[in-house]
Order: structure tokens, then C-alpha cells, then sequence
């Protein structure tokens, strides 16, 4: 049960790097292929923009886990600790009401497209699937630096 | 016109609140969707996964993880090691290994955060180490990252490329001059101050043997630009490819020549590369779904009409629009800021007879200094984060360096030829 636990709290980081290796090795035998074999991979180029969606929404649920997304915090650093606490609660609420709508407006993108990539016939669905799920996934995250925020707060008090 | 001059205003104000940049370019642009328009959320949702769907796009992580990758191969350790041997005999030596080593990585990285973060953690405590001032010494280090976006493979050159739709091959070979202008006036500046504050030398002379041996251990690591360079210019690969490349070489010289790297490091690299590259290309995913909309309002068109009645000819163009990017840059970050004002600003070049390769390289240049200015200065974070320097003394140790990054800005603005020397020499 643990390692389930383990291996779920790990699984996007996994997907993630998993994903980044298949594009290197993809682009390097397309290279191989082209200039070498002069049998260029016509759908290597489709194949490696899809795995991109997916390196990249994937990933930002890796930053978002270790609460690493680029943000300015010159300006609220200045208020004092207490109150900078109070900020980063209202921030992060809002971050989810944001990450709430993405979801939504994603998974609904996702559920109604028909379309189909050129070559490979990949359905979009497929595509626009990451966008759910990083923004569910981002949503947990922020939901967890929420709660530490409420916990830090209380027992400041 | 109204209105999305009040999108701009909720987004510097979300970004200044501490709200995520990705977060309040998506918001931002949900919201312009929402109100002023009868745009559909979900095709915002469509732009925002198409912004991640390029193929000159995934040159980021590539050149990203080659970068990381030479940190666990022992690629980084010997060009320092190279950097030494050669200018370690110089007064303040280890402030021009500092300035020298950016140059080297540069060629091989291309991410200015991702420089300044490893020389904050491996030069900056040395130097503190040997009596050098602690904000000088990060304030070297913020101000010589720079040079990385602007010599290949810059990162930033890609997204220009990306979104003004210009050669990146050509883009990189621009940059090469105006990087080694930028790294010899940083020298001459750290020269300056080193005598003024009386820092030592790392040994006493120049010693030929020494740099040789090192030169040696070094020259494989070197010899990377050149293949990336070279590559693209006969043909053998784009851009992009030249990226896995770097990926491949990395590997080979961490595996079988320098025999540094493990199984585990490279899992490691990758884990770090993911988060790297996500961290930016979320935010350009954002970004470009923010410009779609606003080119979905009419603003470039509009910003046009207004702009070029007043900018009608090349000089009033580029000194407006250097303000208007820099101003710009204070608050949104470097690249984001790119792909929204990029596909404004480039028609109007063209139409005013500006050289696209000349203006990639003006604005590069332009937002990379924007990033070592406050309040959005995502270089000035990394580096005082990590030195643990406060920032208002990291601000005043900037301040001769801020005199040569706004020299150069003039000089590559003014002077189109230093960009264009070597596209047109080698492209033709």
C-alpha cells in the first residue's frame, strides 16, 4: 500500500522524464534517419509536438509539487510575516480558482474534440488530455500549500 | 483599446501580487475572453496547448537538459578549471573566471537563470572564500549570465525565432559578436574594480603548461559550439535537432570520455531538466495564448496605426521601442514578454525597413538586461537567493555593471552591422 502511495505520488515525475528521453531519442534517430539513411520519419515531427504537450503540462504538476512556479515575491516579502502568511493564502485561493476554471473549460475541450492529428491519427482528445490532468493534479498541490498555510497561520495566532 | 490596456494593467497587478506568471497570463486571458469578447474558453484552452506545439520550440528542453547535463558530467568542472589557467593571473582573477566561464557555458546551455544559479553555488562562495566582497561577487555573476541568452544556443534567440518567425540559424550566428563585446566590456569593468579594491590574483603568472593540460581536459567540452554551429550551417540538422545533439554529446562525454556520469545522475539530470523546462514553457504556453487573444482584439493592428503615424523612421522606432521593452520587461518575464510584443513590434519593423535578425538581437538583448532589473528581475532572485545577498546591496554593486549592459544595448541598437557581420558572412 505504501509503495502504491510511493509510486503514485512520483507517477508524474516519472510520466515526465519518461517523456523527455522518448523526445530526445526520437529527435536524435530523426537526425540518424534524415542525414545518414536519407529516410527521413515523416511523423516524427507530429509525434515528438504531442509528447511536448505533454512533457510540458505534466511537468508544470512537477513544479507545482515542489511549489517551484515563477512568481515575483520582491513586493509581498515586504509585508511583515504574519500578514504575508494572511497574502499567500488569498494568493494561492485564487490560484485555484484560476487552476478550477482550466479544468473545467480543459476537461470539456478534451470530452467534445473529434479531430485527429494528420499522419499518426492520433485523436486530440489524447492531446488535450494533459491539461486536465495537470491542472487537477496543480490543484491538489495548491490545495496541500493552502492547507499549510492555514495550519502556519493557526498556530502563529 | 480600452479595455485591453485595463488587461494589462489586471495582469502587472496580478504578477506584482505574487500570483504565479503562468496563472495570471491564463487568468488574464480568460478573462478577456469572457468579458470583452464572444470568444469560447475552450478555444483558449486550444492556444494554450498550441503555444507548447512547435517544433523550434522543443530546442528549450533539449539545450535546457545538454546544460544540466554538463553539470553531472564534469564538463563544467574542467571549463572552469580551463578558465583559471587562463586568466586566474589577472587582478580580481576569479572574478574574470566568472565572467569567462558565462561566455564558455553560454555556448553550451543557453538558459541565463540556469547560469547564474551554478555559478552562484560554485564561484560565488569561492570568492567570497578568497576576501571578495559578497554583492560584487553576485553582482559579476547576475550581470555575466547575461551573456548566455544572447550567444548560441540562447534561449531567448529561440523564442524571438519562434515567435517573429526568423531563422534561429541566423539568429544564433548574430549573436556570437555582440556576446563577446558584452563579455570583453564585463572584463574591463571587473579589471577596474579589482584594482580599486585590491583583489588578488588566483596564482602569479601566466603558466603555458598549465593552461595547455587544462585546454585539453576542456577542448571536447569546447568543441560543442562549434558542432551546433556547424551543423546548422551545412545542413546536417535544425536548430531544434542541433538540441538533441547536444543532448547525445553531453552523454558521450560523460559516459566514455570523462566516464563521470551514472545511471542515477542521468535520471537526476533529467528530473531537474522537466523542471526546468516546464517552469518556462508553461509560462510561454500562457503567454502565447495571451497574445492570441489580444491579436484576436485587433491591439497590434491598432498599436500600429497609433505607433508608426509618430515612428517613421528606423531610429525613432528602435529608441521608442527599446524604452517601451524595457519598461515592459520590469514587470512581465523576459520571454513571456517576448511573445506578447514580438508579433506587435516585428510587422512594424519590417515595414520600417529594420533587419529582422538586427531587431532579434536589439530585443534579446533589450529583456535580458530587463531581468536584472527590479521589480521583476527573475536573475537578481536566483542569484540572492542562493548567495543569500540582500538585495538592495546586490542593487548597489550593480550599478557600474548596469553602465556597461545599457552601453551595449546602445551600441548593438545603433550599430547593425556588429549583429550582422557573421549571418551575412557565412549565410550570405
Amino acid at each position: 500500500m505504501q509503495q502504491i502511495k510511493k509510486l503514485l505520488y512520483h507517477l508524474d515525475e516519472l510520466i515526465s522524464v519518461l517523456v523527455l528521453a522518448f523526445i530526445i531519442l526520437l529527435t536524435v534517430s530523426g537526425v540518424f534517419f534524415r542525414y545518414i539513411l536519407h529516410r527521413p520519419i515523416a511523423w516524427q515531427e507530429e509525434l515528438s509536438t504531442v509528447a511536448m504537450v505533454w512533457l510540458v503540462f505534466i511537468g508544470a504538476s512537477v513544479v507545482a509539487k515542489k511549489s517551484a512556479h515563477i512568481r515575483i515575491d520582491s513586493l509581498s516579502n515586504l509585508l511583515p510575516q504574519k500578514y504575508r502568511k494572511i497574502w499567500l493564502l488569498i494568493v494561492n485561493a485564487f490560484v485555484l480558482l484560476v487552476l478550477g476554471l482550466l479544468f473545467c473549460f480543459s476537461a470539456q475541450l478534451t470530452w467534445q474534440t473529434q479531430k485527429l492529428t494528420t499522419i499518426l491519427k492520433i485523436p486530440y482528445g489524447f492531446v488535450y488530455m494533459a491539461a486536465p490532468i495537470s491542472t487537477l493534479l496543480m490543484m491538489t498541490y495548491t490545495a496541500r500549500d493552502l492547507g499549510r498555510l492555514v495550519r502556519d497561520c493557526r498556530s502563529t495566532d | 483599446m480600452p479595455f485591453s490596456a485595463l488587461a494589462f494593467v489586471v495582469l502587472v497587478a496580478l504578477l506584482l501580487l505574487n500570483v504565479p506568471v503562468f496563472i495570471a497570463l491564463i487568468g488574464v486571458t480568460l478573462l478577456c475572453a469572457g468579458v470583452a469578447s464572444d470568444v469560447q474558453a475552450t478555444i483558449v484552452i486550444q492556444q494554450f496547448v498550441a503555444g507548447t506545439q512547435s517544433v523550434p520550440l522543443l530546442a528549450i528542453p533539449f539545450f535546457v537538459t545538454a546544460g544540466v547535463f554538463m553539470n553531472h558530467t564534469g564538463i563544467t568542472r574542467r571549463l572552469i578549471q580551463f578558465c583559471e589557467a587562463c586568466f586566474g593571473h589577472l587582478t580580481g582573477g576569479l572574478a574574470q573566471v566568472n565572467v569567462v566561464l558565462s561566455l564558455l557555458m553560454g555556448g553550451l546551455s543557453g538558459s541565463n537563470i540556469a547560469d547564474a544559479a551554478m555559478q552562484s553555488k560554485i564561484i560565488v562562495p569561492q570568492m567570497t572564500q578568497r576576501g571578495y566582497d559578497r554583492a560584487f561577487s553576485s553582482a559579476v555573476t547576475a550581470s555575466s549570465s547575461l551573456i548566455t541568452p544572447i550567444i548560441p544556443p540562447g534561449i531567448a534567440l529561440i523564442i524571438f525565432g519562434f515567435a517573429g518567425n526568423v531563422s534561429i540559424g541566423r539568429l544564433f550566428l548574430a549573436g556570437i559578436l555582440p556576446g563577446l563585446m558584452l563579455a570583453l566590456l564585463l572584463m574591463l569593468v571587473v579589471a577596474r574594480i579589482s584594482h580599486a579594491q585590491g583583489y588578488k590574483p588566483i596564482h602569479k603568472k601566466l603558466n603555458g603548461k598549465h593552461v595547455l593540460r587544462s585546454g585539453k581536459d576542456a577542448f571536447l567540452a569546447l568543441l560543442m559550439p562549434i558542432i551546433i554551429i556547424g551543423g546548422i550551417r551545412m545542413g546536417m540538422f535544425t536548430p531544434t535537432e542541433a538540441g538533441s545533439v547536444a543532448v547525445l554529446y553531453a552523454l558521450l562525454l560523460g559516459f566514455l570520455v570523462y566516464r563521470e556520469m551514472s545511471v542515477q545522475s542521468l535520471v537526476q539530470g533529467l528530473s531537474e531538466s522537466v523542471v526546468t523546462t516546464a517552469s518556462i514553457l508553461i509560462i510561454i504556453a500562457a503567454a502565447s495564448a495571451f497574445s492570441w487573444i489580444l491579436s484576436w482584439m485587433r491591439v497590434p493592428q491598432i498599436m500600429a496605426a497609433a505607433l508608426l503615424n509618430t515612428l517613421d523612421t528606423p531610429v525613432k522606432f528602435l529608441i521608442v521601442v527599446n524604452l517601451l521593452f524595457l519598461f515592459i520587461g520590469m514587470f512581465i518575464e523576459g520571454n513571456a514578454a517576448m511573445l506578447i510584443l514580438v508579433p506587435i513590434f516585428m510587422p512594424m519593423a519590417r515595414q520600417l525597413g529594420v533587419n529582422d535578425v538586427h531587431f532579434g538581437i536589439v530585443t534579446v538583448l533589450n529583456m535580458s538586461i530587463a531581468t536584472v532589473t527590479p521589480p521583476m528581475g527573475t536573475i537578481l532572485f536566483t542569484t540572492c537567493s542562493i548567495t543569500r545577498t540582500d538585495m538592495g546591496s546586490l542593487l548597489k554593486a550593480m550599478l557600474p555593471f548596469y553602465g556597461v549592459l545599457f552601453a551595449m544595448l546602445l551600441v548593438v541598437t545603433f550599430v547593425p552591422d556588429i549583429s550582422l557581420l557573421l549571418p551575412r558572412l557565412l549565410f550570405g
